[in-house]
């Protein structure tokens, strides 16, 4: 393939990263408009770009295949919508709606693309790289608050250290293997005898992405980013870097470390479970709603891991559709929040009380998202969780899909104080939310389409599938 | 769309549009004539069903091919009395609303109107993925009607009722996708013909038991039930008591019966004395009950008890015996529906007048209020079985089939009659006669014209199915045969 060719293959990362460039560089009234521009250049080029069957690029440090690219499109949306959910914040919008942070907001994107892409282990470090060392900073741009500073070190240290784990372990796997190449890696650990050296390194690369995403064990600091960091940057955290995260363990663990799929399922259910308990259990305590979603955003991450377990091109696809459904039922809710806090502060989870007396409308997309998230029919969290219950049972684990489910019944009880908050319990002074015309539009599509899903999803379930079919043994 | 369809989705689009309605008078109105509209459906579905036909007014399309769901509908004798009581209760449900939304009345009567479609949908769902949407869904509505316009301690029971009926339907889930695996299709009469070995029937006869065990309620899952009657509003008390309940009598005659029979014989003996111990030990708690709402909910337990004990015993009794119980226990399911239902109006129309539940702060209300006192006592003594009523009907086919497998068994299945006759004679005598102590039951009203109209609607049905029950078992009888076929076509033998 000729050096044009690749570069018209890499034109969406190509389109962020100069778009990024220029955001920087331009005048403030244009960084938001640039931004728009440079997300949708990129979604533009990805699409006059999409090529008919997977291909590798820059020396097979990259794959850009068309299923993927639904994903990334998906990524751009997202930030988008989080982008835009983030204008109405009115605490610091000099540091928040400035170009410093759409910059680093762009080249999140990138990191999340590079990762998508990556078919090489230094490329995928480089993905995640690029992703954290974006939040970092955002996280940290209040520079007053020094609750900000707080999780912004914390994400930093750890990430720093996850990091570490996971170079780690990638190269103990190529003391063994000797290519750092994912689909060589694949077919090399196919022939090889499983040794301890290689055992370990999958050990620290999966608890080095443990740390990434948020699993219990290796969940401590998700809570505190979550409360701590500045409401735009935690709802760009929660939503479009679920799915890349989501990528990278497909990439590793579906497609490099396949055939030692019986040992990193075991580690997985472990964490699952475990995930699936504390997410549940501790979300019940909280009295932030920040503090609640990042318990529940632990449990989630749990329910991706046990769809993992299942070590099968189904329970892949179970934990794409899962992520997808996800990502978009949290940029819901913490759209929601930035729209309950665009005039004053409601953090709280007692600030729902009363929404419905006041706001009936947006009591009804909180009901709808919280249900989705608590998996109750007529919302596509249901369909999320019975793929994943479908994908774990088909292996053969029922007990692990009877143990989640009871979870989930503990889960449900959160989800549903914040309905009865806002249905049942009336006071004096409720929340205002903000009254902006098009986050209300934006924020209730958003809760519809999990309702559209639930009506039609067979085309997200079949994108699903065939995403997982591009990591699953894909070269 | 088909008519099924038409009877599911006329009143949930109804019910959103309703949201959008201001004044509450129009927003009644329109439920009101939604609500009619799809028992008129109804009664187009039951005059137009041939009960030897099988299933009937099917839909199917294909809807989920990934997972293989289909949407199908489709009616047999076993769901279509239950559609055409869901209907009826349905309009009975909005009249008895009527007044009782202070505030939001038009996300009451929404919300009665989507609980409705979504009920009606539980019963007419061939497709077990279906089914479940339908039953979990239900749940949303339910959980707002007794959290918004319940009494005092709404909160809790909203949540405990939540999480209940949460608990045993994801457990439920499970089974469901295992039987969906197996047998590659969602499809319920699949699933009836499915192979499975004996250890595999036992746990999902156990998860399925432990669903629609919640949903009865049997003892010893039945403790959500009181607190929910107590503090839904009357008109959700109503819905709640006539249909939520039946849905769990429904689910075991669908799934654990056909899906499992060898579990179900296996197991017999736990339900049956799961039942006995509803019957007689709910029995007795119903008597010691000094709230009105509280009692009838305990007398709802010990009536569902029995039909569980009419669906179970089967397995101890010749075929022609097991027709008896069996049809028994259906006819029970709908007796109860509308006696229940009647009750909670009952004591809905003292509350509306005096607003307390005790029973001691009333009496002698024949005084004030005779005709409806006369009906109160109606109700009563058709709950504990009158002749004539239809509580007599499914009483004494149950009782009599439980003979034949041992009249101990019998005896303690008549405590049902028995107990019923104390508890609601004996509720009846404290607060409808004597002599009237209390001022505010001095100043009483007799029944409005809407009060009366729903006591005399179903006051109808109760005499009707009491009286000539030929016609409803008619219509059952050809499922009836089915179901206990399918309940003793052991399959565990042939399973890999």
């Amino acid at each position: 393939m000729s050096v044009a060719q690749e570069m018209i293959l890499m034109l969406p990362e190509i389109v962020l990263v100069v778009g990024a460039c220029f955001i920087l560089l331009c005048p403030r009234s244009l960084a938001w408009p640039l931004t728009m521009l440079t997300l949708a250049a990129a979604v533009g080029a990805m699409l006059a770009t999409a090529p008919d069957a997977p291909v590798l690029l820059m020396s097979g440090m990259f794959e850009r295949s068309a299923e993927v690219d639904v994903l990334r499109i998906l990524i751009c949306v997202l930030t988008v919508l989080v982008l835009r959910y983030a204008r109405g914040y009115p605490v610091s919008p000099d540091r928040l709606q400035s170009n410093e942070f759409y910059t680093l907001a762009t080249f999140g994107c990138v990191g999340m693309f590079l990762i998508s892409g990556a078919e090489h282990l230094v490329a995928l470090y480089m993905g995640l790289e690029i992703l954290a060392l974006s939040l970092y900073p955002m996280i940290a741009m209040v520079r007053d608050d020094g609750r900000a500073g707080e999780a912004a070190l914390k994400y930093f240290v750890l990430g720093a250290l996850a990091s570490g784990f996971l170079l780690y372990g990638m190269s103990l796997t190529y003391t063994v293997t000797g290519t750092l190449h994912i689909g060589e890696l694949a077919t090399q650990l196919a022939q090889l005898e499983t040794g301890r050296v290689l055992l370990l390194g999958m050990v620290f690369m999966l608890a080095g992405l443990a740390f990434k995403l948020g699993a219990t064990p290796f969940h401590m600091w998700l809570p505190d980013v979550y409360d701590g960091s500045s409401l735009p940057a935690a709802t760009y955290l929660s939503a479009a870097p679920k799915i890349a995260g989501l990528l990278l363990l497909l990439r590793l663990f579906g497609d490099g470390l396949m055939s030692l799929a019986a040992d990193w399922t075991t580690l997985m259910m472990a964490l699952a479970v475990l995930s699936l308990l504390l997410g549940n259990l501790v979300a019940i305590a909280q009295t932030r709603i920040r503090r609640m979603l990042a318990y529940s955003a632990i449990a989630h991450t749990g329910f991706v891991f046990l769809a993992l377990c299942a070590g099968t091109p189904k329970g892949m696809g179970s934990a794409v559709f899962y992520t997808l459904v996800y990502a978009l039922m949290a940029a819901g809710s913490f759209g929601m929040l930035l729209l309950l806090n665009a005039r004053t502060a409601a953090e709280d989870i007692d600030d729902f009380k009363g929404l419905n007396h006041s706001h009936p409308w947006l009591a009804v997309m909180v009901l709808i998202l919280m249900f989705s998230m608590a998996g109750v029919p007529l919302t596509a969290g249901f369909y999320a969780k019975l793929y994943v219950l479908q994908a774990v049972v088909d292996a053969g684990l029922w007990p692990l899909a009877v143990v989640a489910v009871l979870l989930t019944v503990v889960g449900a009880y959160y989800y549903l104080r914040i309905v009865w908050y806002m249905y049942f319990e009336e006071v004096d002074r409720p929340a205002e939310p903000g009254q902006d015309p098009a986050h209300v539009f934006l924020v209730s599509a958003n809760a519809l389409v999990l309702v559209f899903i639930f009506a039609v999803p067979q085309p997200w379930l079949e994108m699903s599938q065939r995403v997982a079919g591009v990591f699953v043994g894909g070269q | 769309m088909s008519l099924l369809g038409l009877m599911i989705w006329t009143p949930v689009a109804a019910g959103f549009a309703a949201l959008f309605l201001r004044d509450p008078a129009v927003v009644r109105r329109w439920s009101l004539a939604v609500s009619l509209f799809v028992f008129a459906l109804s009664l187009v579905a039951v005059a137009g069903f041939d009960p030897a036909g099988g299933y009937q007014w099917q839909h199917q399309v294909s809807w989920i091919p990934a997972f293989n769901i289909h949407y199908h509908l489709g009616v047999d004798g076993l769901s279509l009395p239950l559609v055409a009581l869901t209907a009826f209760i349905g309009v009975l449900a909005i009249l008895t609303g009527w007044n009782a939304a202070t505030r939001h009345a038009a996300q009451f009567f929404a919300a009665f109107l989507i609980l409705e479609g979504l009920l009606i949908g539980v019963f007419c769902a061939m497709d077990a993925a279906l089914f479940y949407i339908f039953f979990e869904a239900m749940l949303i509505p339910m959980f707002l009607i007794i959290g918004i316009w319940g009494s005092d301690n709404r909160v809790y029971a909203a949540v405990k009722f939540f999480l209940y009926t949460f608990l045993g339907s994801v457990l439920m889930l499970v089974a469901f996708v295992y039987l969906a695996l197996q047998s590659e299709s969602f499809r319920i009469t699949d699933w009836h013909v499915l192979p499975l070995s004996s250890l595999e029937q036992t746990w999902l006869f156990l998860a399925l038991l432990l669903g629609f065990a919640v949903k009865v309620p049997m003892w010893p899952v039945h403790t959500w039930l009181p607190d929910a009657h107590v503090e839904a509003p009357a008109a959700g008390s109503v819905v709640l008591a006539a249909v939520l309940l039946k849905i769990g009598g429904y689910g075991l005659m669908r799934f654990c019966l056909p899906v499992a029979p060898d579990a179900s014989l296996a197991f017999d003996g736990l339900v049956i004395g799961l039942s006995l111990i509803a019957v007689v030990y709910i029995g007795f708690t119903a008597l010691a009950q000094s709230d009105m709402k509280k009692l009838i909910a305990y007398s709802s337990i010990a009536h569902m008890g029995f039909v569980t004990l009419g669906l179970f015993i089967l397995y101890r009794l010749a075929t022609e015996t097991a027709m008896l119980s069996v049809s028994g226990a259906i006819v029970q399911m709908i007796s109860h529906g509308l006696v229940s239902a009647a009750l909670f109006v009952c004591v809905g129309v003292l509350y509306d007048r005096r607003h307390s539940r005790n029973i001691q702060d009333y009496g002698g209300v024949l005084e004030t209020m005779p005709v409806f006192g006369a009906l109160f006592v109606f109700f009563a003594l058709a709950n504990a079985g009158l002749p004539g009523t239809s509580g007599f009907v499914g009483e004494v086919m149950v009782i009599l089939a439980t003979f034949q497998a041992g009249w101990w068994l019998a005896v303690l299945a008549a405590m049902v009659v028995v107990l019923g006759a104390a508890y609601s004679l004996w509720m009846v005598r404290r607060v409808v006669f004597g002599p009237a102590e209390h001022a505010e039951v001095k100043a009483f009203q007799d029944l409005s014209g809407r009060e009366m109209l729903i006591l005399m609607a179903l006051a109808v049905p109760v005499l009707g199915v009491g009286l000539w029950p030929v016609p409803l078992l008619d219509l059952i009888e050809p499922s009836v045969v089915q179901l206990i076929d399918q309940a003793q076509a052991f399959k565990a033998g042939g399973a890999p």
